[in-house]
């Protein structure tokens, strides 16, 4: 922890986003149908109605309809479908 | 890595199947198009891939299978369940692109007194005109002035391509005969009025609608240039030309007031002829008469033999009004007017003159006709100097 105030420190003072220091999740709602996450830490569950990714500080929870993972890789994650709610838990389930 | 391989849908199944897909999204693998039906994961991936997929699987237990290959993987696929068809194709469209440029044959359509085909065919060949699987260059135009400067005896070289065979034509020069047979003008050969002049080579020497007289040159031979620096230079040649101009023909006739006409006088015989080439035989008959005057009258032909009536007739005179004598007049001077007109003059005006005679009457009659007035006269030895 002490580490990341430093670096978010550093990060203050040469106005660089928190986002690309690599520890805090990016989500890009784009209306209900397209979600995209970036600096994730994996998927944790996929259904068509529920998707878990695994971010730095918790899961985000994302529950919908027809949901689809239309890109997946180490960088981002891009679910499109009929996206309902977003959550923040700290617990994967 | 290259991506130019294609890609492929793979089923995903049983074990820890989000572990497979985060250890394959850590392992650099781009996944794409996840999606869940019936209890099994489908996704995408490119073929590369797969190798290390299979090795993620593994690790995760579980298991995936490959249910649709795109891109070149599914273009190597196609190609080995239609290998003969795609060849078949692939071979009609290269002989489509190289027949077209090829030739096979090339030869000469004629020969030439004087000119050596080989050496024709090798000039053409220089120019890509040659036997050849797959010709690019080709220069119709620059063979053409290379044979035409080594051959002097052509005047014209052609190339005709019929597919893959090139057949070349030459045409022989004519020489100009240079001699004095053809030097000379067209000169006049009946008196006359110039109409229309056409020259077709030489110098036109007399103007339109002035009089010629026989002899006189209508077209000359010499032809006079004159040069940039305003000198004169000239040359002989044949002329040649069309000159059409109006002749008129005369003709006279001269009929008494006391015409005399022949009248029968009853008497007559008749004898029948057998035709014979060569001599006709009296079968019937006699032509022996004593008539002082009188006129034959032939039966009609049957069987090679025809009658003959000899009738006598006496001259009998009767007086002719002045309206009678000009019309006999009249069309004997036409008659005898027309009988000298050329063959296929045209006419083109006529007039008819009373000439007072005593105790007759006289008609000359004028026909004016356009016709040729010119004919070619040979230069004489050493005109053409």
């Amino acid at each position: 922890m002490e580490n990341n105030s430093f670096v978010r420190k550093v990060n203050n003072i040469f106005d660089i986003p928190a986002e690309a220091e690599g520890l805090e999740v990016r989500i890009v709602l784009l209306g209900n149908h397209s979600l995209r996450i970036e600096n994730h830490k994996g998927l944790r569950c996929y259904d068509i109605d529920k998707v878990v990714v695994q971010c730095p500080k918790g899961f985000l929870h994302i529950s919908g309809e027809n949901m689809l993972l239309t890109v997946f890789n180490r960088e981002e994650i891009l679910i499109e479908g009929s996206i309902e709610t977003l959550s923040f838990k700290k617990e994967e389930v | 890595m290259s991506r130019f391989s294609g890609g492929c849908k793979i089923e995903v199944h049983e074990g820890n199947i989000a572990g497979f897909f985060n250890k394959a999204a850590e392992a650099g693998i781009d996944l794409s198009h996840i999606k869940r039906e019936d209890g099994s994961f489908f996704a995408e991936v490119y073929i590369e891939d797969l190798p290390l997929l299979r090795r993620i699987s593994e690790e995760c237990g579980c298991f995936f299978t490959v249910k649709d290959e795109r891109g070149l993987a599914r273009v190597r696929r196609r190609w080995h369940s239609h290998k003969l068809v795609i060849c078949a194709v692939v071979l009609i469209l290269v002989t489509l692109a190289i027949f077209p440029n090829s030739i096979i044959q090339v030869e000469l359509g004629n020969s030439v007194d004087g000119v050596d085909g080989d050496e024709v065919l090798a000039i053409a060949a220089e120019y890509g005109i040659k036997p050849t699987f797959f010709s690019s260059f080709i220069d119709y135009d620059g063979a053409t002035a290379a044979i035409l400067k080594a051959e002097p005896n052509l005047t014209w070289v052609g190339f005709q391509k019929n597919g893959v065979k090139i057949t070349i034509n030459m045409v022989e020069r004519i020489a100009k005969n240079s001699d004095n047979d053809t030097i000379g003008d067209i000169v006049a050969k009946k008196d006359g009025f110039v109409r229309q002049v056409l020259v077709y080579r030489g110098q036109q020497v007399v103007a339109l609608n002035t009089p010629v007289k026989k002899g006189d040159v209508l077209i000359s031979g010499r032809v006079t240039i004159l040069n940039r620096d305003n000198s004169e230079s000239s040359f002989v040649t044949e002329a040649e030309g069309t000159v059409v101009g109006s002749v008129w023909y005369n003709g006279e006739s001269y009929c008494s007031f006391v015409a005399v006409n022949k009248e029968e006088t009853g008497r007559s015989c008749a004898y029948l002829v057998l035709e014979k080439p060569g001599d006709d035989v009296i079968l019937w008959g006699t032509d022996k008469c004593d008539y002082a005057d009188f006129v034959l009258e032939e039966g009609e032909s049957l069987l090679n033999c025809h009658w003959v009536t000899i009738k006598e007739v006496r001259p009998v005179t009767h007086e002719l009004t002045k309206k009678e004598a000009v019309i006999k007049a009249t069309r004997d001077a036409k008659a005898e007017a027309l009988k000298k007109i050329p063959k296929g003059a045209e006419v083109k005006n006529e007039k008819v003159e009373e000439v007072n005679v005593n105790g007759a009457i006289g008609v000359k009659y004028t026909v004016e006709v356009q016709e040729e007035l010119g004919v070619f006269k040979k230069a004489q030895t050493g005109d053409e100097s």
